[in-house]
C-alpha cells in the first residue's frame, strides 16, 4: 500500500514561485500523470516527491507518514530520468545491479533479480554492453530495468519517452502501460504530451504556471475540461474555442450568431466545441462559412474555417470533397457545446 | 540535497592549502613592505618606515621606472605577437589533411617544455661563435655576422619575446582552434552565400563570434607575461644592462641579490596591484559567460 | 574542419604549416643533437659527427648528479599530483554541485592566488620554511607546488564535473547511494578523462617549476630545472652537458604528451573556452 499525499506543497526560489501551494492525493497503485508545458511545475513537483528538491512549505506524505526530512536515498522511490541517467562506465548488468549493490543485497539474490528485470524489458542479450553502445530505446529499457529491479514504493518517470523517435515512442508507451499494470506500483509520470497522458493515466493532473488546472480521469478531462486552457491543451486537434458574447439568448461572435443558448448565460463567454463533434450538414445549419483549408489525415479529413479572426477546425470523413472557398454548412449540436466564462476562463457548469 | 557539513568537508582541504599558502605570505610581505630591511645587515625585519619604500619606488627610482617600462614593452610586444601568430596558426591548421593534423599534434610540445630550458637553449643557439641560429642568420644576411645578439639591448628584447612566443603561441593556437570550432558553420556559410569573400567572412563573421575566447586568452596571457621570470633568468639575466629587466626579475634581484627585502616587497606589491586589476577583468569575463550559460540552461530547464 | 582545394591560399597554408613544424621541431632536434656531441663538435657547429653518450654518463656522475635531481623531480611532481587531484576533485565537486553563501567569492579567491607574482610569496615562504625546517626538503617543495597547482586543478576539474549530467548522480542517490558514494563511484569515473587531463597539467607545472625550487632548495631537494643552470660555470658554459640535462628534463614530458595527447589538448582548450 503506498499512497502519496501532497498538502500545501509549495516550491519557491526567492521571489520566483515554481509550484504554488498544491494539494494532491495519489491512491495506491494509481498511474497519475502530471501534464503541462515547459515551466509549469510538473517536474519540480515530482522532484519534490523524490526528495531531489526540498519543499519550501507543505508536506509530502507516503502512506500517511511525513517524508520531507527523509533523504532521497532512503525514500525507496525509483526514478527514470528524461536522459536516463545511466552510468556510462558500467555495463548494462552493472547499471541494473547498482541499486542492489548499494543496498548490500546478497550476490545470489542480486543475480536473480537482475535476470528477472532484464527479462521483463527484454534486455537479456545486452547485459554486457556499455550504454554508449546502445540505441536510445535500449538505453531507456536499461533505465526501466534499473528502476524495477528493486521493489520500490513509488515509481517516478520524468518525460521518459521524449527522447525517442515517434515510432519507438508508441511501442514504449504500450510497454510502460503494461509494465505499470504488471508491477502494481504507484506511478507518477511527467509529460508535456497529452496523448501520453490520455493513454497511460488513471488520472491526469493538468498544470500550468505552477498551479493545478484540473485533476480528473482522461474521460473527465476530455469531456468536461475545467477551463479553456485544459480544453485547448487536451485533444488533437484541440477544442475549438470561440470568443463572443451572449445577448438576448443568442451567442454573437463577429458576424456569426447561434441560438439555443441556455438562459443562465449572459455577457462575455467562450464557446467550445470539439472538431469531431461538429457536423457537416446539407442546407442550413448553425454556420455557413467558406473553406479555408482541407487536410487529409488518412482516416479522416480536417476542414478549417476562419471565424471571427480565429481558426475553426472540423473533422470530416476522408472522402469529403469541398474545395478552397466553397461554402460549407456546419451544425454545432447542443450536447457537445462547452461554455466558459471569458473573464475567469473557467467552465460554466450547466445542469440540464 | 544540501548537506552543509558535506560541503565543508569537500572544500576545506583545498581552501586550507591554497588560502593559507597565499594569505600568509601576502600578509607578511605587506608588513615587510612597510619596513626597511636589509637582509645582509640583520636577519630580522628592520625599522618601520611607513610608505617610504612605495614613495621611493614611484618617484625617485629610475631603475624601477625603467623596469616598469621594459615590462610594458615586453608585455605589449609579447601579447600582440603571440596572439597574432597564434591566430594565424589556428586559422591555417583548421584545414583537414595529414599535414595539418600532424602539425596540430606538435602544438603541445613547446608548452610542456620548461621555460628555463627554453631560455638556456636560446642563449646557446644565439651564441656568435657556435650558435646555430646565429650562423643561420649570418648565412642569410651576412652583415649580421658580427652581432652579438644578447649584448644588444634591442635584440635581447626581441630574443626574449621570441622565446616566450615560441613557448606560448602554439598552446594559444590550440585554444583558438577550439574557439574557431565553436563558431557555427551556418553563419559562415550564410556569409558565403551572401557573397562575402573568405577574408571578409573571417573579419566580419568569425572574429566577432570569437571575442569571448580571445578576451579570456588576452587577459591570461597578459598576466603570465607580467609574471615571466624563468626565461629572463636563464636567457638574459635582465641584461644587457637592464634592457630586459622586467619587474618580476628586478624584484628578485632586489630581494635576493641586493638583499633589500622591504624594498623588494613594496615593488612586488605594486606589481600585484596591477595583476589584481587584470584579475578583476578575468573574473568578470568568466562570470559573464557563466551567467549567459546559466540563463540558457534555465530557459530549457526544469518545469 | 574546412577543406579547400589547392590554390594560392592552399599553398600559403601548407607553407605556414611547414614553418610551424620546422619552428617547433628544429630547436628541440638541435638540442637533442647537441646532447650527443663531443664538446669540440658542439663548438664547431658540426652537422656530421660521431655521436657519443658520454655526456649522459657525465651528467649522472659527480658533481652534477643529475640522477638525484631526476629522482627529486619525479618524487615532487608525483606526490604533488597524487595529493592535488583528490583534494582538488573534492573541492571542484563542492563548487560544482552545491550552492552556499560566499561560493563565488571563495572560488574567485582560489583562482586569484595564481595572479600573484611569485616574487611576493617567495621570501615569506623562505622564512616560513626556515622556521619549520622545511628548506631543501621534499615536503616543502610539495607544499609550495600544491599551492601553485591546486587552483588550476580545482578550476579545470570543476569544468569537467559541470559537464557530467547531474541526472547520473541523482540516479545514484535515488538508487540509494550517499552523495560521497555517488561522487566516488559515479562522478569520478565519468569525469575520469578530465581528471587525467588535470593531472597531466599539474604534473607539467610542477616538473617545470623553477623559481621556488631555486630559492627554497640547496642540495638535497634540487630539481631538474634548477640543475640545468649549474652547467653555467665560471669556466664557461658546458653546453653539451646542458643539452643532455635538457633532454632529460624534456623527454618525460615529451613521452607523456604523446601518450596522453588527447587529454593534453582537452585540458588546455576546455579551460579557456569555457
Amino acid at each position: 500500500m503506498t499512497t502519496i499525499s501532497l498538502r500545501g506543497l509549495e516550491k519557491r526560489w526567492g521571489h520566483v514561485v515554481g509550484v504554488h501551494p498544491m494539494d494532491l492525493e495519489v491512491a495506491d497503485r494509481e498511474f497519475l500523470v502530471l501534464l503541462g508545458p515547459s515551466g509549469c511545475g510538473k517536474t519540480t513537483t515530482m522532484r519534490m516527491i523524490a526528495g531531489l528538491e526540498d519543499a519550501t512549505t507543505g508536506d509530502i506524505l507516503f502512506d500517511g507518514a511525513r517524508v520531507n526530512a527523509v533523504r532521497p536515498q532512503d525514500r525507496d522511490v525509483a526514478m527514470v530520468f528524461q536522459n536516463y541517467g545511466l552510468y556510462p562506465h558500467l555495463s548494462v548488468e552493472e547499471n541494473i545491479a547498482y541499486p542492489l549493490k548499494v543496498r548490500n543485497v546478497p550476490l545470489a539474490e542480486r543475480a536473480a533479480r537482475i535476470a528477472r528485470a532484464a527479462e521483463r524489458v527484454e534486455l537479456g542479450a545486452l547485459l554486457q554492453r556499455k550504454p554508449r553502445e546502445l540505441s536510445g530505446g535500449q538505453r531507456q529499457r536499461v533505465a526501466l530495468a534499473r528502476a524495477i529491479v528493486r521493489t520500490p514504493k513509488v515509481f517516478l518517470m520524468d518525460e521518459p519517452l521524449s527522447n525517442l523517435d515517434a515510432k519507438l515512442r508508441l511501442t514504449m508507451r504500450t510497454e510502460i502501460k503494461h509494465l505499470a499494470h504488471e508491477l502494481g506500483v504507484t506511478m507518477v509520470y511527467v509529460t508535456h504530451d497529452q496523448v501520453e497522458a490520455m493513454t497511460l493515466a488513471h488520472r491526469i493532473v493538468v498544470m500550468r504556471e505552477g498551479r493545478i488546472e484540473q485533476i480528473g480521469t482522461p474521460e473527465e478531462v476530455y469531456n468536461r475540461p475545467a477551463s479553456t486552457y485544459v480544453a485547448g491543451f487536451i485533444g488533437a486537434p484541440p477544442m475549438n474555442l470561440i470568443e463572443g458574447e451572449v445577448r438576448g439568448g443568442r451567442f454573437h461572435a463577429g458576424e456569426f450568431q447561434v441560438g439555443g443558448v441556455p438562459e443562465q448565460l449572459s455577457g462575455a463567454c467562450v464557446l467550445g466545441i470539439r472538431p469531431e463533434d461538429m457536423q457537416l450538414v446539407d442546407g442550413t445549419g448553425d454556420l455557413r462559412l467558406p473553406l479555408y483549408a482541407s487536410e487529409l489525415l488518412g482516416d479522416s479529413r480536417l476542414l478549417s474555417f476562419k471565424l471571427a479572426g480565429s481558426l475553426l477546425t472540423v473533422r470530416a470523413p476522408k472522402d469529403q470533397r469541398a474545395g478552397f472557398d466553397d461554402m460549407v454548412s456546419l451544425a454545432l449540436p447542443q450536447d457537445h457545446r462547452h461554455w466558459f466564462d471569458a473573464q475567469t476562463t473557467q467552465r460554466i457548469d450547466l445542469s440540464h | 540535497m544540501h548537506d552543509r557539513r558535506l560541503v565543508l568537508l569537500l572544500l576545506v582541504p583545498s581552501l586550507a592549502i591554497t588560502l593559507l599558502m597565499a594569505m600568509y605570505p601576502l600578509g607578511y610581505s605587506l608588513l615587510v613592505s612597510f619596513r626597511d630591511w636589509r637582509l645582509a645587515k640583520s636577519p630580522e625585519p628592520g625599522p618601520f618606515v611607513g610608505w617610504e619604500n612605495y614613495k621611493l619606488l614611484l618617484t625617485d627610482d629610475p631603475e624601477f621606472l625603467a623596469s616598469a617600462l621594459v615590462t610594458l614593452k615586453f608585455v605589449v610586444a609579447n601579447v600582440c605577437v603571440t596572439l597574432l601568430v597564434a591566430m594565424v596558426i589556428a586559422v591555417v591548421l583548421q584545414r583537414a589533411g595529414r599535414l595539418y593534423s600532424i602539425t596540430r599534434t606538435l602544438l603541445i610540445i613547446p608548452f610542456v617544455m620548461s621555460p628555463a630550458l627554453i631560455g638556456v637553449s636560446l642563449r646557446f643557439m644565439l651564441n656568435p661563435e657556435y650558435g646555430v641560429l646565429h650562423s643561420m642568420a649570418a648565412g642569410v644576411v651576412p652583415t649580421l655576422k658580427n652581432t652579438v645578439w644578447l649584448s644588444d639591448g634591442d635584440w635581447a628584447m626581441v630574443a626574449l619575446v621570441m622565446a616566450d612566443v615560441w613557448h606560448w603561441a602554439p598552446y594559444m593556437a590550440l585554444v583558438l582552434l577550439g574557439g574557431l570550432a565553436s563558431v557555427p558553420k551556418d553563419s559562415i556559410e550564410a556569409a558565403q552565400v551572401d557573397g562575402a569573400s573568405a577574408w571578409r567572412a573571417f573579419f566580419t563573421i568569425v572574429l566577432p563570434q570569437m571575442k569571448p575566447v580571445i578576451a579570456v586568452v588576452l587577459v591570461l596571457k597578459t598576466v603570465f607575461a607580467l609574471k615571466t621570470f624563468d626565461m629572463v633568468y636563464t636567457l638574459t639575466r635582465g641584461g644587457p644592462g637592464a634592457s630586459t629587466q622586467t619587474l618580476a626579475y628586478q624584484i628578485y634581484t632586489t630581494g635576493f641579490q641586493f638583499y633589500d627585502m622591504g624594498y623588494a616587497a613594496a615593488a612586488a606589491y605594486l606589481l600585484t596591484a596591477v595583476l589584481m586589476v587584470l584579475a578583476g577583468f578575468y573574473v568578470r569575463l568568466m562570470f559573464a559567460s557563466e551567467r549567459s550559460g546559466e540563463r540558457a540552461a534555465k530557459g530549457a530547464g526544469h518545469d | 574542419m574546412t577543406s579547400r582545394r589547392a590554390g594560392p591560399a592552399g599553398f600559403a597554408a601548407a607553407l605556414i604549416a611547414w614553418c610551424v613544424i620546422f619552428a617547433v621541431v628544429f630547436p628541440i632536434a638541435w638540442i637533442a643533437l647537441t646532447s650527443i656531441k663531443e664538446p669540440r663538435d658542439v663548438y664547431a657547429l658540426a652537422l656530421v659527427f660521431t655521436p657519443t653518450l658520454d655526456n649522459f654518463r657525465t651528467v649522472f656522475e659527480h658533481p652534477w648528479n643529475l640522477g638525484d635531481k631526476l629522482l627529486n623531480s619525479i618524487v615532487v611532481a608525483s606526490v604533488t599530483v597524487a595529493v592535488a587531484i583528490p583534494v582538488g576533485t573534492m573541492a571542484a565537486y563542492g563548487f560544482s554541485r552545491f550552492s552556499f553563501p560566499g561560493k563565488r567569492l571563495l572560488f574567485v579567491l582560489i583562482i586569484a592566488t595564481q595572479f600573484v607574482p611569485a616574487a611576493i610569496v617567495v621570501l615569506p615562504y623562505y622564512l616560513m620554511f626556515r622556521e619549520l625546517d622545511l628548506l631543501d626538503s621534499y615536503a616543502g617543495l610539495v607544499l609550495v607546488n600544491l599551492s601553485i597547482v591546486l587552483p588550476y586543478a580545482v578550476w579545470m576539474i570543476k569544468g569537467f564535473i559541470d559537464a557530467v549530467p547531474i541526472e547520473m548522480e541523482e540516479s545514484a542517490v535515488i538508487d540509494g547511494a550517499s552523495r560521497l558514494r555517488a561522487l566516488r563511484e559515479i562522478v569520478v569515473p565519468a569525469a575520469l578523462p578530465g581528471l587525467i587531463t588535470a593531472a597531466l597539467f599539474c604534473f607539467t607545472l610542477t616538473w617545470n617549476e623553477f623559481l621556488f625550487a631555486l630559492i627554497l632548495t640547496k642540495q638535497k631537494a634540487l630539481t631538474l630545472p634548477v640543475g640545468l643552470i649549474s652547467f653555467h660555470t665560471e669556466r664557461g658554459d658546458l653546453w653539451e652537458l646542458m643539452a643532455a640535462a635538457g633532454v632529460m628534463i624534456t623527454l618525460p614530458m615529451f613521452l607523456l604528451s604523446l601518450v596522453f595527447q588527447k587529454h593534453f589538448i582537452n585540458s588546455l582548450t576546455s579551460g579557456a573556452v569555457r
